[in-house]
């Protein structure tokens, strides 16, 4: 079987899924149907299931987790947005939700379509164990941050709105909360993928911090989620400025992904 | 005034300046280029002053970064040490936090006290009746959790400190051997000797690997033979060794062309000149291309580092002034002079750098306790339930709704099982 021909049609299939998705999730919240709520969240589901899919597909032709450069990332943390999506959905339920995840999904899976697909083997330098892990955890903290995100975009939404549409979003001071929550464990994540960086860099490159663009853009983001996370725990932030901050979080995560990448070549440059 | 200035100094506002403040400078250093010259940010920016006057062109090690790293240091080690009597008291057995005037009651329809407080010990609270209010309990859970944060500011503390020192007094460097050489550390009392470097390749042509076989002396005596590869350093005596890099060293041979008798015989790495007194030559080799190809622009290049087309590029210099230039493989030699050149052939040599860090350790103790702090104050923080009969609020300085919503899922069960959780 080839498994790269299959690959690329399970990703297409999910991409299609996703874009259906964070259009049926729009007119959801624009009609007010629950039913089409279920359905948005139905063919997320459907398109997680194709994608991950799509994900073993490359993992049996490569014999490896896909993360060794910038089209397996983007693909990846895809896959993370949406998995910690549907983990917030079904356990709280809030279907609103996926109109402002899905679409940072679906933007993220375009962005990966359009990089090179090629399976190459490993080059020396990621020739590691700490490569599933390091990548693994940033998938993680990546998708959790984009979800808190969305969560505070519908906190922003709610915020400003006054109209009977509100009603259809989560409670506001349940998205507030909970885009707390997820800030925190995705911080968890991120400190836990910037310290077995480290532990990896020492043992490829001699150094465990070298001020590579990446690793310091990690740091500056590692920063904007602290001061984050001491204001709102210390000073009672919440509401509006902290959905704000959430929201500049999420932008620094994406430099640090795709800006660093793109904008700041250095040592993390895989292409 | 003293105590305004400590104030300020240990203050989370002081601290949060200090992150942000962090965070905008070592942007700088990820926009400009570190650790050229003046003369280029001179030339190339033309807000080159402040560049160079905020030490925006070495941002990590500039002295402005170190202040504002000391600053960093004092204030979370200020805000920690703060923290303690505050944490003491809360971690006192006797502590218990009184509910908001607004707080939400989470007692279920159908529950009693009876029921009730079995359900919360055998979620791992500890129940005990008030003291001050008979016939009111508290229920509390991970008391210990109120050290997270201090522990998290103890392993950063820690990581910063560390890293300090060990950089410090780091011994770090670069070297380069060929098969049969041997490089000594005499701090260390060992010498370390390459027996053989040697790269692997995959079908497509592409490099699977790069090892260095080595051998390890102490007084000239074999101590340990280890391959090390990328990723797999060598450590000997707290030293370690990495496979960095590698390059091509060409054997380059001088005859006399009459007699045929070797004259001079020596290695040469790329772009490296060897000075031939005899005949006042200096012979400089340009590039060896073990795959040889011409490329685009009319340059010589290699195609892969396997010998499958090797050539050399020399150019040839007598008393300083250009004399040729010359594109040979292994079996050509040129004549000059009196003297017949050749290169017959090129040995590969490894690079690698040695490193020895003192700090490493501490920095990875800095880091568990930094995953343990941020452990304890996200997930293990102190949970406290007030019960009266009737009453039920859950408490947490926290994550208030998180562990609220917890409660009314385990309060469920109440209506499910209508009283009887047994």
């Amino acid at each position: 079987m080839n498994y790269i021909v299959l690959e690329e049609n399970l990703f297409t299939i999910a991409f299609v899924l996703y874009i259906v998705a964070s259009l049926s999730f729009f007119i959801f919240l624009a009609s007010s149907k629950e039913k089409l709520g279920y359905m948005a969240v139905s063919v997320s589901l459907l398109g997680f299931f194709v994608h991950t899919m799509a994900m073993g597909a490359r993992i049996i032709e490569s014999g490896r987790l896909p993360f060794s450069n910038q089209y397996e990332f983007a693909n990846s943390f895809t896959w993370g947005i949406v998995l910690c999506y549907l983990i917030i959905h079904f356990y709280y339920r809030f279907t609103a939700v996926g109109a402002f995840v899905m679409p940072l999904a679906f933007l993220m899976m375009g962005y990966a379509s359009l990089l090179p697909r090629h399976v190459r083997p490993l080059m020396p330098a990621l020739q590691s164990n700490w490569l599933a892990i390091h990548v693994g955890t940033a998938v993680v903290s990546y998708g959790a941050f984009a979800v808190a995100a969305g969560l505070s975009f519908i906190y922003l939404i709610s915020f400003n709105k006054k109209s009977d549409k509100r009603s259809l979003l989560p409670d506001p001071d349940a998205c507030d909360f909970l885009s707390y929550r997820i800030i925190a464990f995705g911080y968890l994540m991120l400190t836990l993928v910037i310290i077995t960086g480290a532990i990896w860099a020492r043992s490829a490159w001699s150094r465990y911090w070298g001020w590579d663009p990446k690793e310091t853009w990690s740091l500056i983001t590692w920063i904007i989620y602290s001061v984050y996370l001491h204001l709102r725990y210390n000073r009672g932030w919440k509401g509006k400025p902290a959905a704000w901050f959430a929201v500049i979080g999420f932008v620094a995560v994406i430099f640090t992904f795709i800006g660093v990448n793109n904008l700041l070549p250095g040592i993390h440059s895989y292409r | 005034m003293i105590s305004r200035i400590k104030r300020w100094l240990f203050s989370l506002q002081f601290g949060i300046f200090l992150l942000i403040l962090m965070a905008v400078y070592v942007t700088f250093g990820t926009l400009l280029p570190q650790n050229l010259p003046d003369a280029f940010y001179v030339e190339n920016y033309a807000w080159n002053t402040l560049v160079l006057l905020l030490g925006f062109n070495k941002a990590y090690s500039s002295w402005i970064f170190r202040v504002i790293m000391v600053l960093f240091l004092i204030n979370l080690s200020g805000c920690t040490l703060k923290m303690i009597p505050s944490l003491q008291r809360r971690f006192h057995h006797n502590y218990f936090p009184s509910p908001t005037l607004n707080a939400e009651n989470l007692w279920p329809d159908h529950a009693t006290l009876a029921t009730m407080l079995p359900l919360l010990k055998k979620k791992g609270f500890t129940v005990s009746e008030s003291p001050d209010e008979p016939g009111t309990y508290r229920a509390v859970r991970h008391r210990f959790g109120v050290f997270g944060p201090t522990i998290t500011h103890i392993g950063i503390i820690t990581i910063i400190l560390s890293s300090f020192v060990g950089n410090y007094f780091a011994q770090e460097g670069f070297f380069n051997l060929m098969p049969g050489e041997t490089a000594s550390f005499h701090e260390e009392n060992f010498s370390v000797s390459l027996s053989d470097f040697y790269i692997t390749h995959r079908e497509d042509g592409s490099v699977e690997q790069y090892y260095s076989d080595l051998m390890v002396l102490e007084n000239d005596i074999p101590i340990k033979e280890e391959t090390i590869w990328v990723n797999k350093p060598l450590r000997h005596n707290g030293m370690m060794l990495y496979q960095t890099s590698f390059g091509w060293a060409s054997k380059l041979q001088i005859r006399e062309t009459a007699s045929g008798d070797l004259v001079q015989e020596s290695y040469m790495r790329d772009e490296e000149t060897i000075f031939f007194q005899p005949a006042h030559l200096n012979i400089q080799l340009f590039g060896y291309y073990p795959d040889f190809q011409i490329g685009m622009d009319g340059m010589p290049l290699t195609m892969t580092q396997e010998k499958r087309n090797p050539h050399y590029a020399v150019v040839l210099y007598h008393f300083g002034e250009f004399v040729d230039s010359f594109i040979m493989n292994p079996d050509q030699r040129f004549t000059y002079l009196d003297y017949e050149i050749s290169f017959p052939d090129s040995v590969m040599y490894t690079g690698l750098i040695f490193r020895k860090d003192y700090g490493y350790y501490a920095v990875l103790l800095g880091c568990l306790f930094l995953l343990a702090g941020l452990m304890l104050a996200f997930y293990f923080y102190p949970k406290y339930i007030y019960i009266r009969d009737g009453v039920l609020h859950a408490i947490s300085r926290q994550n208030s709704w998180g562990f609220s919503m917890w409660l009314k899922r385990q309060m469920s069960q109440f209506n499910k099982k209508e009283g009887d959780i047994q």
